[in-house]
C-alpha cells in the first residue's frame, strides 16, 4: 500500500485545529497598532461619503437602525462611522429601528459610545436628536411616514431643559419638519433588506435622497439599488466601514505636498479635507483580521484541493 | 469589582460556551444557549411593550389627565379593539378556534397585498428603465471618459454666458474638469475668474461629458445586457429551448449567474469572518485587555 503524501495528510487535520489557526488569524493581528491598509474607495461608498459631506449645517437626517449585536462586527462600526460625519457636519437626526424591538437600544449603546469621544458631550437628546424607538410592521410604517410624517411619528420625548414630556415636533430637531421632503437624507444602517421596503414606499424618484449601510451578506443586492439612482449612496460590510474611515481620515481626492491623494473617487471631480480630530476606529482595527483570515482560507482552500487532485491522480496510476 | 467589568466577564463566559460546540456538544455550550434563547425572548416581549406597544397603543387608548406639564389628551378607547384582533392570532394554538387566528393574519396580508402593486412599480420600473443602456458609443475621439471636452463655439458660448466666463476661458477649464488646488489656482490667474464660475463651468462640462457614451462604457452596457438577456433565456420555462444558439444562449446565463452567486459567496464569507473577528475582539480587548488585565493594574 503507498503512502500518503503530505498533501494528502493535509485533508486529515482535524477540524479543531483549523478552528484554533482560524481564531489566532483573527485575534493577533487586533493587537497590531496603528496598522492602516490603504483601501479603494468604491463608487458607492464615495458618493455616500461626499452626500454626507454636502449636508449643510443643521439639516435633518433619518437614521433606521435595523440591526442588533449579531451584526455588530459591520453595522457598529456603520453607525459609529456615520455619526461621526454627522457630528462633523453639526447635523440634527431622527433615531428609530422598523425591524427589531432591540434595535434602538444597541444604537443607543453606540450613540453613548460616540458621545464619549467628544469633548462637549456629542450628540444630546432632544437638542441633536430624537429617538422615535420602535415601530413594527415596516411595510406599512413606510407607507405611514410617506403619506403624513407628523402622523407616523407622533411621539412623545422628554426635553431635558423641564423634564416635561412634549410631542417629538416641538423639539429643535423636528421643528421645522413636517413631510420627508423636509429631511436631508434617510440612512438605513441594516442586517436585512428594509432599504428595499422604505424604496419601494417612497415614491419614483424618492421623496427624500435614501443611502443604506449593509452588512456584506446584504451588500450585493443593494447594489442594484444604486446603480438604478434609488439609493443616492451605500456603505457594504466591513469594507464599507474601512473606506468610510479612510475618507475621513485621509479626505476625498485631497492632496498632500502634490502627493497622489490616498482616498480617490473619481466620479467626483472636488475634493474634501480630512474631517477634523478623525482617527482610524473599529473598521481598521478589524481590517488586519479580515485579511489574515482570507488569506488563511484561501491558501487552505488550494492546499485541500491540491490534496483531492494527488489522490486522484495516485489512484490513476494505480 | 465594577457592574461594568461584570457585564464583560459574563459577556465572555457567554461567548467562549456558545463557541466550544466547535469542540464538541457540551452541556457548557447547551446550558448558555437556553439561558441566550430565554433572554432574547424576554428582551423582545419587553422591547416590544417599551418601545412601541406602550408610547403607540397603551398611552393614546388611555388617554392624559391634566397636569402642570400640560392639558388633558382624551383617550382613544377604540384602540382597545385591537386587542381582541391581536389575541386572536395566538388562537393558532387551539384546534377548535384555530379559524380565528385568520383574522389578523387576513388584515396583514390585505395591506399588504394592496400595497404591492405600486410597491413592485416603484422598486422594478426605475432597474428596467436603468437595464436599457446604449450599446454603441456616441463619441470616438476618446476610449475610455475623458478628463476633457472640446467644445463646440455654440456650446463653450452657452457655457461663457451662463457662468459669466469668456468662452476662451471655458475653453481653457474644459481642456481638464478634474480640479484640484493647484489647478483652480493656475486657472483663475490665466482667466481671472473667481473659483465659483470655474466650479461652475467644469460642472456644466462635466454633464456634457456624462451624456455621452465612450467605447469602453459601450463595451461594459453591452456585456450587461448580453448578461441580462442570457440569464432572462435561462429563466424561460414557458417552451422547450431548442437549437444550438439558444442552449448555448442560456448555459452562458447559467455560468453568469455562477460568477454572480460566486461574488455574492464571497461578500458573505467577509461578512461571517466580521462576525468572528468581533467576538475575538470583545473577548481579547475589550474584556482581557481593556477589562480584567486594565482593572488588575489599577
Amino acid at each position: 500500500m503507498k503512502q500518503p503524501l503530505w498533501m494528502e495528510k493535509l485533508q486529515q487535520i482535524d477540524r479543531k485545529v483549523l478552528y484554533l489557526m482560524l481564531i489566532l488569524a483573527t485575534a493577533i493581528p487586533l493587537f497590531i497598532k496603528g496598522l492602516v491598509i490603504p483601501v479603494k474607495i468604491e463608487d458607492s461608498t464615495g458618493a455616500l461619503f461626499v452626500k454626507l459631506n454636502s449636508l449643510p449645517e443643521g439639516s435633518v437626517v433619518v437614521i433606521q437602525s435595523d440591526w442588533t449585536v449579531s451584526s455588530r462586527g459591520e453595522s457598529a462600526g456603520q453607525l459609529e462611522a456615520l455619526l461621526r460625519i454627522l457630528r462633523s457636519r453639526k447635523s440634527k437626526f431622527v433615531l428609530f429601528s422598523a425591524a427589531d424591538p432591540q434595535a434602538p437600544q444597541v444604537a443607543r449603546n453606540v450613540i453613548r459610545r460616540v458621545n464619549k469621544e467628544f469633548p462637549d458631550g456629542g450628540f444630546k437628546p432632544w437638542q441633536d436628536y430624537v429617538d422615535l424607538k420602535y415601530f413594527p410592521q415596516a411595510e406599512s410604517f413606510a407607507s405611514s411616514m410617506a403619506s403624513d410624517l407628523r402622523k407616523a411619528w407622533d411621539r412623545t420625548m422628554i426635553d431635558p431643559a423641564d423634564g416635561r414630556s412634549k410631542s417629538v415636533f416641538e423639539s429643535p430637531v423636528l421643528k421645522g419638519v413636517r413631510r420627508l421632503e423636509d429631511l436631508q437624507l434617510y440612512t438605513i444602517v441594516t442586517a436585512s433588506g428594509t432599504p428595499r421596503i422604505v424604496i419601494q414606499r417612497f415614491g419614483s424618484p424618492s421623496r427624500v435622497p435614501i443611502a443604506a449601510l449593509v452588512t456584506g451578506v446584504m451588500g450585493p443586492e443593494h447594489m442594484n439599488y444604486f446603480a438604478a439612482g434609488q439609493l443616492i449612496g451605500m456603505s457594504n460590510g466591513l469594507r464599507g466601514v474601512v473606506e468610510l474611515e479612510t475618507m475621513m481620515v485621509e479626505g476625498v481626492n485631497h492632496r498632500v505636498d502634490g502627493k497622489a491623494s490616498k482616498a480617490e473617487y473619481k466620479r467626483f471631480n472636488g475634493s474634501i479635507p480630512p474631517l477634523e480630530g478623525a482617527q482610524y476606529k473599529r473598521g481598521m482595527q478589524y481590517f488586519a483580521s479580515l485579511h489574515t483570515a482570507l488569506i488563511m482560507l484561501i491558501i487552505l482552500v488550494i492546499l485541500g484541493n491540491m490534496g483531492i487532485f494527488t489522490k486522484w491522480f495516485r489512484k490513476g496510476d494505480a | 469589582m465594577s457592574h461594568d467589568l461584570l457585564k464583560l466577564i459574563v459577556g465572555g463566559i457567554a461567548t467562549i460556551a456558545l463557541y466550544s460546540i466547535l469542540y464538541r456538544e457540551n452541556k457548557f455550550y447547551r446550558f448558555f444557549e437556553h439561558v441566550y434563547i430565554g433572554l432574547a425572548v424576554g428582551f423582545a416581549v419587553v422591547g416590544l411593550w417599551t418601545e412601541n406597544l406602550e408610547a403607540s397603543w397603551w398611552d393614546t387608548m388611555i388617554g392624559k389627565a391634566a397636569t402642570v406639564d400640560g392639558p388633558a389628551t382624551p383617550g382613544m378607547w377604540t384602540f382597545g379593539l385591537l386587542l381582541p384582533i391581536g389575541v386572536m392570532g395566538f388562537m393558532v394554538f387551539s384546534k377548535k378556534h384555530g379559524w380565528m387566528a385568520r383574522i389578523p393574519i387576513g388584515i396583514i396580508l390585505g395591506m399588504w397585498g394592496g400595497q404591492q402593486f405600486n410597491a413592485f412599480a416603484t422598486e422594478m420600473l426605475p432597474q428596467v428603465r436603468d437595464s436599457v443602456r446604449v450599446l454603441v458609443p456616441t463619441r470616438t475621439d476618446s476610449i475610455i471618459v475623458p478628463n476633457g471636452f472640446v467644445l463646440t463655439d455654440q456650446r463653450a458660448g452657452a457655457i461663457a454666458q451662463e457662468t459669466g466666463m469668456t468662452v476662451e476661458g471655458v475653453r481653457l477649464v474644459a481642456q481638464n474638469v478634474r480640479l484640484n488646488p493647484e489647478r483652480e489656482q493656475a486657472l483663475m490667474q490665466q482667466t481671472g475668474a473667481n473659483l465659483d464660475q470655474i466650479t461652475q463651468t467644469a460642472n456644466a462640462v462635466r454633464g456634457l461629458i456624462g451624456k455621452e457614451v465612450y467605447l469602453t462604457q459601450a463595451i461594459n452596457n453591452i456585456l450587461y445586457t448580453l448578461t441580462l438577456l442570457s440569464i432572462l433565456c435561462y429563466f424561460l420555462f414557458s417552451f422547450e429551448q431548442k437549437g444550438k444558439f439558444l442552449n448555448g444562449f442560456t448555459r452562458a446565463g447559467r455560468l453568469l449567474l455562477m460568477v454572480g452567486f460566486g461574488a455574492i459567496f464571497g461578500s458573505t464569507v467577509m461578512t461571517r469572518f466580521a462576525l468572528l473577528i468581533d467576538r475575538m475582539f470583545f473577548i481579547f480587548i475589550e474584556m482581557l485587555r481593556d477589562g480584567i488585565f486594565r482593572a488588575g493594574g489599577a
